[in-house]
């Protein structure tokens, strides 16, 4: 009875909305991972399998000054308990008048412009769980207030609620030797995950030149990890558990492209206060594109430089470091296409390369290919903790 | 001008703003008196270079002043064997105070790429900015413009023939008044100053109206390419001509590309800040 009058409710109000619009959307994954050797820890197996889908939605009125959206996420993996996810990435009212939009709630925020790395981007928390590549983010408590005059935007951001970053778990891959132990993950603030965080975000574009200048006050989104006194569990396993210590920082980025004929020129800078004191790290490159460069096919070749000035850190792996890239489209019926980058760390001789591409099948069906090669043997650089963990994974995706 | 076919209907069909509605009424009686031989600077002792222009400039004038409009879009793409796949968006567009069109393009279909939007603010005389946005990690990607030759969304469509025919863009040739299908037109000869896919085109414009109804496009060794036909015309607001269906045939391969627009709507009071490239992130 209840529910039926919620129902009524809600239609009335569609009903009464003269100018509403609304759509919803979902789609569901299945895929699995191959890894090409053993982890060395016997709690790891060589394969595993995964479900995932998406759903989404929105309702906008009064000509879209007003809406709600949402948008949420489950997983579910056959192997590792901390790939299993239930999410949402977005749930919130916007409001908008006059140049200014107030927005409250969940939502998803990506600053940057390079591609191997995504230095400056800090609003939402990674899920390294799903992908190490950094790029599933969880969905961040914020209030949004916006201001866009005639000569950039302004973007203040109240973030009151902290998410933790996931890892894989015990019986999961990707996390090497290492075991991360979230149960015990530590605060530097005594308000742990409920320390108000703040942002503000200036862009601007001028002509070929989009910049943006950011400033973040609050809890680290990257984690320092703390070796925790050794167990009989981890030893007899081979492995080192850790502890997540989330420090406070400040941080200023900058992000500048420009585009000039068919280059494509990228930097992102950030200067961030660790523990140990103020550090920077600098990301460059160039994306050049040449259409139909092979028949058809369209093809951006990439190049990037990574520099970071910390040599500690125990997740780090793009201290001092050159990738190089292609974008290929086919532009086929099919919609193919690929992404190749391959990194190559100067100081340590180790490399990474990763595969990325898929095509469409049907019109809702896409298959996805992705693999992924570490190559490190130097025990002093943090990509040598991934160095059996070569991957492919395969998923097919319908689209609802 | 935009005598580029699709000059003036791919701008409008990625575009904004809405200055002369007050005079529409006035602005269509003028039209239809205007309509044929009265053409500026186009007289038949001027040189073709000159009447040319003078087509190309009257046809884009007439083109001017529409403010604003929407419109969603069935792309269909055809193989060399007859097949097909289908994409569907939706777009607006808005005349700038100053400088060119600001259009928004937004995919609905299929499903795997909707959401992705494409935000172009194109300049009479600079390159057009252009920006991707990509809904699934919410990032907007700045995309060369220079690549004009690239197909957009595999069809036979490049970006070069959607984007804006800013008069100025092009050098002009006025080859003479023939019949097309039945219909008096002028021919004129169109050459891109800039880099560009094509050597030339050869454009037919309807005499009534200066409306486009084929292009003839000429890759760089000189050899057809390409011929694009705009029919269906329908009239909005009493002065503006859009055509519901453009169609693109590549002679070198067979493939060719179908473009139908349906539910245009003017005056929709657009505000420039829905073109912003801070407004994409609110795209759906």
């Amino acid at each position: 009875m209840r529910y039926a009058i919620r129902v009524s409710a809600a239609a009335c109000v569609l009903a009464l909305a003269p100018h509403a619009s609304a759509d919803w959307q979902g789609e569901i994954e299945i895929g699995t991972r191959l890894f090409n050797q053993s982890s060395g820890d016997s709690r790891n197996d060589r394969f595993d399998a995964f479900l995932a889908g998406e759903m989404s939605g929105y309702q906008d009125w009064d000509k879209g000054a007003k809406r709600i959206a949402w948008r949420a996420a489950v997983r579910w993996d056959s192997d590792d308990a901390q790939r299993n996810l239930l999410d949402l990435r977005e749930a919130y009212f916007r409001v908008r008048k006059s140049g200014f939009e107030l927005a409250i709630g969940v939502d998803q925020v990506f600053w940057g412009v390079t591609e191997a790395l995504h230095l400056v981007d800090v609003i939402n928390q990674s899920d390294l769980a799903a992908n190490p590549d950094s790029e599933d983010k969880l969905g961040q408590p914020m209030l949004r207030l916006s201001w866009t005059p005639a000569w950039g935007t302004w973007d203040v951001y109240a973030l009151p609620i902290f998410r933790e970053r996931r890892f894989p778990g015990s019986a999961g891959r990707l996390r090497g030797p290492v075991r991360i132990v979230q149960a015990a993950t530590q605060y530097e603030s005594a308000d742990a995950d409920r320390h108000l965080d703040f942002a503000i975000r200036y862009s601007h574009y001028l002509g070929g030149l989009d910049f943006a200048i950011s400033h973040f006050s609050g809890t680290a989104r990257q984690p320092i990890l703390v070796p925790l006194p050794v167990s009989g569990n981890s030893a007899l396993a081979g492995s080192i558990d850790v502890a997540p210590l989330y420090f406070l920082t400040d941080q200023t980025g900058l992000e500048a492209s420009l585009v000039t004929g068919n280059w494509l020129l990228k930097a992102e800078a950030l200067s961030a206060r660790e523990p140990q004191g103020r550090f920077t790290a600098v990301t460059a490159g160039v994306e050049y594109t040449l259409a139909q460069a092979m028949g058809e096919a369209d093809l951006g070749l990439i190049a990037e430089y990574q520099y970071d000035e910390r040599q500690s850190a125990i997740i780090l792996a793009a201290q001092d470091d050159v990738v190089v890239g292609a974008r290929v489209s086919l532009n086929d019926f099919a919609g193919t296409e690929v992404l190749m980058l391959a990194s190559y760390d100067l100081d340590f001789s180790s490399h990474f390369a990763s595969l990325e591409a898929s095509r469409r099948f049907g019109k809702h069906w896409r298959a996805s290919l992705e693999s992924r090669w570490f190559v490190a043997d130097d025990p002093r650089d943090a990509l040598s903790l991934f160095d059996r963990e070569d991957y492919w994974q395969l998923a097919i995706t319908r689209f609802f | 001008m935009r005598l580029a076919i699709n000059r003036q209907h791919v701008r409008r069909l990625l575009c904004a703003r809405a200055c002369a509605l007050l005079i529409t009424g006035l602005a269509a009686s003028l039209c239809t008196a205007l309509a044929n031989d009265d053409i500026p600077g186009f007289a038949a002792s001027n040189s073709p270079a000159d009447n040319g222009l003078a087509i190309a400039t009257e046809a884009d004038r007439r083109g001017d002043g529409f403010g604003d409009s929407r419109s969603t879009m069935r792309m269909t793409l055809f193989d060399d064997k007859g097949q097909s796949v289908e994409r569907r968006m939706r777009s607006k567009t808005l005349e700038h105070a100053s400088d060119g069109e600001r259009t928004l393009l937004v995919f609905d279909s299929p499903p795997d790429v909707r959401g992705t939007a494409f935000l172009t603010h194109s300049h009479a005389q600079a390159d057009d900015d252009q920006w991707l946005y990509l809904p699934s990690i919410k990032r907007v990607r700045r995309i060369t413009s220079r690549n004009r030759s690239g197909r957009f969304m595999s069809s036979e469509f490049s970006y070069e023939d959607l984007g804006n025919d800013e008069i100025a863009k092009y050098t002009y040739r006025y080859l003479g008044e023939v019949t097309l299908d039945g219909e008096a037109a002028y021919k004129l000869e169109r050459t891109p100053k800039r880099s560009s896919g094509y050597s030339r085109h050869e454009v037919w414009l309807a005499r009534s109206t200066l409306n486009v109804l084929r292009v003839d496009y000429f890759d760089r060794s000189a050899r057809l390419l390409k011929t694009l036909t705009a029919s269906d015309y329908q009239l909005y607001l009493e002065r503006f001509w859009r055509p519901a269906t453009m169609r693109m045939v590549n002679h070198q391969t067979g493939y060719s590309t179908t473009l139908q627009w349906q539910d245009y709507a003017f005056g929709n009071g657009l505000a420039e800040s829905e073109f912003e490239r801070s407004a994409l992130r609110d795209t759906r």
